[in-house]
């Protein structure tokens, strides 16, 4: 091929531009399958939810300058985190004489709704300390919560204040994984409007494990064996009748100088 | 007859391609891209279009040079998980199910590498060049994931199609687009 480096360079600039604009939470995966989410880990399990330990706690700090935190994050233990916070550098805004700050994301006790409200996920209670003002403008602060399932329709995420959910505009950045702009602290939780379907709960008895179906699975792993025989099979006779053609071309050749 | 079959390869391989998208959609229901089963039924599918619509005249070819490639070419691509991975102060994943979702996963990268950089890669090369090669690979590699991980990873998955399909323009082999892809994928476990 011509100009293979430019082909590369090229290729490479494709792809920082398609890093540039993808969404910050998009996978590190081109595909494949998903990644295997741990089973979601209730403050107040629904009947027929897996047992599990319970939720954890995110924590996150950042030291302060003139005012004004660093970047700050903070992601609870599960596999996916259930709770993740983000906060960009100079959005969060403290006393002069601060020097850190600390975040925690709390797993805490269910909340009532409103009629036709339903929580998809645990109630997490977002705190600062020493009290601090998030300022809006440039990046967003964020919150990103994991919802017990996939189901449908989309929920969202919803701030608990004066003994009522807000819901938040609400954005899916993965199946059951949902981000919303944190513009206060307080109370969050993905709420639905339907009630949460316990059958579809990552290791539920309905549920299986990961969506699996046993024989659909070793009938489809029979099929790709199948496929990936006939191909060998193929290149076999096609390499055994190249060495025939050779060897009769070989016997000719002998045959005419005998 | 076999001419006419190589002209229809690349609209038969990408006609196959949206009928395997398709049945995974179908297959894995409510579970998404975590469904084994759609998983498995997707590879077979793609792998049985890549093998229909193959060029039986080419033996690809595998050696160090492609090794060489397509782990740098991974290395790559991992870049950017990395450093988001190290910034969030992501949780890093425990091992516990890693060999049997990693044999997932290669199965499912090797069989869309064998369709799209593969057959589906040489047809359009033969009649369009190689950039409309790479071009025809990688939105079909960006736009088979909408339908399972969302649109957002779209243009994205394109840039990242594009890379692979530059891997296989240069080193003149499926096999190193085929190994960055599923090394990067099985590293994206400990990058998430």
């Amino acid at each position: 091929m011509k100009h293979p480096s430019r082909v590369i360079v090229v290729a490479a600039l494709a792809l920082a531009i398609g890093w540039a604009i993808a969404p910050r939470a998009a996978l590190p995966l081109y595909d494949g399958i998903g990644f295997p989410d741990e089973p979601y880990r209730f403050v107040d399990a629904p009947r027929g939810a897996p047992d599990t330990a319970a939720p954890t706690t995110a924590h996150g700090s950042a030291a302060v300058s003139g005012g004004q935190a660093q970047q700050l994050t903070a992601n609870s233990a599960e596999q996916a985190p259930q709770v993740s916070v983000q906060i960009p550098s100079g959005r969060l805004t403290l006393p002069g004489s601060t020097t850190a700050v600390n975040l925690t994301a709390k797993p805490v006790a269910s909340l009532r709704t409103a009629h036709g409200q339903y929580l998809w996920s645990d109630v997490y209670e977002v705190t600062v300390s020493p009290t601090a003002r998030l300022r809006t403008g440039g990046l967003q602060a964020t919150i990103t919560l994991r919802a017990a399932t996939a189901q449908r329709p989309q929920p969202k995420i919803a701030h608990y204040a004066d003994g009522h959910w807000t819901l938040l505009p609400t954005f899916a950045t993965g199946r059951d994984i949902y981000i919303a702009e944190l513009t206060e602290f307080g109370r969050f939780a993905v709420i639905g409007t339907k009630p949460l379907d316990v059958s579809q709960l990552q290791g539920s008895a309905a549920n299986g494990s990961g969506g699996s179906n046993k024989p659909g699975l070793f009938i489809g792993i029979g099929a790709l064996v199948v496929v990936v025989g006939l191909f060998f099979l193929g290149r076999w006779r096609r390499d055994r009748a190249r060495a025939v053609a050779d060897e009769e071309e070989y016997e000719d050749e002998d045959e005419v100088a005998g | 007859m076999i001419g006419a079959y190589r002209r229809a390869a690349p609209l038969v391989g990408l006609l196959g391609l949206a009928v395997a998208v398709a049945l995974r959609v179908q297959l894995a229901g409510s579970a998404g891209p975590r469904s084994e089963t759609a998983a498995i039924w997707f590879a077979a599918a793609l792998a049985a279009v890549a093998l229909a619509t193959r060029d039986r005249d080419v033996i690809e070819r595998f050696d160090v040079r492609a090794l060489a490639a397509g782990l740098g070419g991974a290395v790559v691509l991992c870049i950017p998980a990395a450093i988001r991975h190290a910034l969030t102060g992501a949780v890093l994943a425990t091992s516990n199910g890693y060999a049997v979702w990693a044999a997932f996963v290669v199965g499912v990268a090797v069989a869309e590498e064998a369709l799209l950089r593969g057959s589906l890669f040489r047809a359009v090369e033969q009649r369009a060049g190689v950039v409309a090669a790479i071009a025809v690979t990688s939105v079909a590699f960006g736009l088979l994931h909408a339908p399972v991980y969302g649109w957002a990873v779209v243009p994205l998955d394109i840039a990242v199609g594009v890379w692979l399909g530059a891997l296989r323009a240069v080193t003149g082999t499926v096999a190193a687009p085929a190994i960055a892809h599923a090394v990067a994928d099985l590293a994206g476990w400990w990058l998430r």
